[in-house]
């Protein structure tokens, strides 16, 4: 499998040089074609300067990146062969749908005729048939994301961008619209760069992920591997709701002291065990109760699956915990 | 101390705004009265009025008005020497309009784009200051610059560039002793006196494209020339079109700058001024009057036409 988009060593640095703010610094990065890559982490993280760097809206000060093993640090947008869902969609308010999901085959050159029929079949991929008279203005949210993905699609790009695209989504619809995702990626066979904030949302749709801390990139690899080993510290309690233990609890739990995270679901409640703490909060989340326990200052969540008894708050608890679970850090 | 679910009434505001939230339509009419009062008697009421005068004719022999309907002084109108004054006024407007256009429309882009913090704010004062100063100062100065021994004709002389000015003052139609004196210097001192009105409701139409729109443009491949056509001047329309209505009709309604600068040839405006006070025939003053109404309607209807509002 070849790659889509490399980053080589690419910093995006912003403001005087004397004191940069630096959005993207040293990131490596190679994204393989036909994949559903995934860029998460906080905003202000550098994952969307990351995206806006391989569609041209952002120029690197320092490295190189390549599309298809081409270095397109000189090419502009227009010219680059991906296209991108913005996260406002930004539909053209003036044009019908048609007309927008048209755009990008009208600024080259072909005929009304053609286009149309065109952005009709990209309509009927994304279930919007019928919807090509109507404005953007009379669309739903999640009709007006399936026409921006329409109108990002009839290009044909080698790589589509999605920027945070179901941000503005309700919870049903976003889930919906996730999977509708995953299945249109799969058929295409296209490359995917979809940058997101949502952990579950990254985790669930991507086949690799890199995770973004501060203009660098904290880990790279599959769901599985973020969510099972993460490599850090940020990792581990950015993806999911992990414990993250200091280098004494690790070894008061019968590890090494180092870091360590360990994940609540990894845990049982037990009448004695290695750790005893008071129950300090309860959370009901349907599928189990998640509880946390404060041991002597350290706080550490378990999860208690639906069905088992919940212990009252105020009371004290033990932690159990498959001693596989528990996954060392280091000291990063 | 338990307190009683209903707070009591502390004066009579509290009892006003509760009559308010009672009668909501009681606040609406008395907000409204006084507004609609003015635009219903003094703006719509004396715009009847002149509408009216337009249908009556004057007796050319006693000079008095003739109250009864006729479209007879809108036939004169059409007289060869009248309609010179309309043309020529219409042409003038529509330059005027055109130039203030094109010379707003980078300033406008700029400020609405790219300006930030202090240059915005000089880019409102720069605009703004102008509007400040009084009209006939500002006309008067204009005068000066254009005159034949002005500063634009000394810059001209030297640097050896008088052949451009004395070029563009041969042309048939713009002929004249010196720039103050030709329909040329006219024109140059609309397009100075308008452009503010042309810039300001342009950049608030350029401020309101997102970013995004642009770059969605650029994105699916579109060179600057095409999304400058099929984004931001159809997004941009709207302001366009509203600083082209100010433009437009304060120049059909001028009567002041081509009294002072140009060849003295006749506006509608001009036209206007002279026939209500020393002619006193009010009826084709009025005739004259609603020419610029009907084409700015008609302009409207036009712009709608083309879809220029389908943004808003």
């Amino acid at each position: 499998m070849s790659a889509a988009v490399e980053f080589l060593n690419v910093s995006r640095h912003f403001g005087p040089a004397s004191a940069p703010v630096k959005a993207v610094d040293g990131v490596d990065l190679t994204i393989s074609e036909g994949s559903f890559f995934a860029m998460l982490g906080p905003s202000g993280s550098g994952k969307t300067t990351c995206l806006r760097l391989i569609s041209g809206f952002e120029k690197p000060t320092g490295g190189a990146i390549r599309i298809f093993g081409e270095d397109v640090s000189n090419t502009p947008p227009h010219l680059r062969n991906v296209n991108t869902v913005f996260q406002d969609y930004a539909l053209f308010p003036h044009m019908n749908v048609r007309d927008n999901v048209a755009y990008g085959l009208m600024v080259k050159g072909m005929g009304r005729a053609r286009r149309h029929a065109r952005a009709d079949e990209m309509l009927a991929l994304v279930k919007l048939d019928g919807y090509g008279d109507r404005r953007p203005a009379q669309l739903s949210g999640g009709q007006r994301q399936r026409v921006a993905l329409a109108r990002a699609l009839v290009n044909e790009p080698r790589v589509l961008l999605l920027d945070e695209p179901l941000g503005a989504l309700d919870l049903k619809l976003r889930e919906a619209m996730q999977d509708e995702l995953k299945a249109l990626q799969k058929r295409l066979g296209l490359t995917f760069v979809f940058v997101t904030h949502d952990q579950h949302e990254a985790l669930s749709m991507a086949d690799s992920l890199a995770v973004f801390n501060e203009g660098r990139i904290a880990q790279i690899g599959t769901p599985q591997d973020i969510y099972d080993r993460p490599a850090t510290r940020f990792v581990a309690d950015f993806v999911g709701s992990s414990n993250v233990l200091p280098p004494d609890l690790t070894r008061a739990l019968g590890g090494p002291a180092e870091w360590a995270s360990l994940r609540p679901e990894a845990t049982r409640l037990a009448a004695t065990g290695p750790l005893t703490g008071t129950v300090k909060a309860l959370r009901y989340l349907g599928s189990g109760t998640r509880v946390v326990l404060d041991a002597n200052g350290t706080e550490i969540a378990a999860m208690v699956p639906a069905g088992q008894p919940v212990p009252a708050e105020g009371t004290r608890a033990a932690i159990a915990f498959d001693p596989q679970a528990l996954h060392l850090m280091g000291d990063r | 101390m338990t307190q009683s679910a209903i707070l009591p009434a502390k004066g009579p505001a509290d009892r006003l705004t509760a009559l308010f939230w009672r009668h909501p339509r009681v606040l609406l009419a008395l907000l409204l009265t006084p507004p609609l009062l003015w635009l219903g008697v003094v703006y719509l009421g004396s715009l009847a009025a002149l509408l009216l005068q337009s249908f009556y004719s004057i007796d050319e022999f006693s000079g008095v008005v003739r109250q009864e309907f006729t479209l007879k002084t809108y036939g004169e109108l059409l007289r060869p020497s009248n309609f010179d004054i309309l043309v020529r006024t219409v042409s003038m407007a529509a330059a005027v309009t055109l130039a203030c256009a094109v010379l707003a429309f980078p300033i406008a882009y700029y400020a609405a784009r790219y300006a930030r913090g202090h240059w915005k704010a000089a880019f409102y004062l720069g605009v703004m200051l102008p509007l400040w100063s009084s009209y006939l100062v500002k006309v008067y100065a204009w005068k000066l610059i254009l005159a034949k021994e002005g500063i634009l004709g000394w810059a001209a002389a030297q640097t050896h560039t008088s052949w451009i000015i004395d070029g563009l003052l041969s042309i048939p139609g713009l002929e004249g002793s010196s720039l103050s004196t030709s329909p040329l210097g006219t024109f140059m001192v609309f397009v100075y006196i308008w452009l503010p009105y042309m810039i300001l409701p342009m950049q608030a139409a350029l401020e309101r494209v997102p970013n995004s729109m642009l770059e969605a443009s650029a994105d699916l491949g579109a060179t600057r020339a095409q999304t400058f056509r099929t984004v931001i001047l159809p997004l941009a329309l709207p302001g366009v079109i509203a600083g082209s209505i100010f433009t437009f009709s304060l120049t059909l309604g001028d009567y002041i700058i081509p009294q002072i600068i140009g060849n003295s040839a006749n506006f509608i405006g001009m036209a206007v001024y002279q026939l209500q006070g020393t002619a006193g025939n009010i009826p084709l003053a009025a005739a004259f009057a609603v020419v610029p109404i009907l084409i700015m309607l008609v302009y409207l209807g036009l712009a709608r036409r083309m879809g220029a509002f389908d943004a808003l």
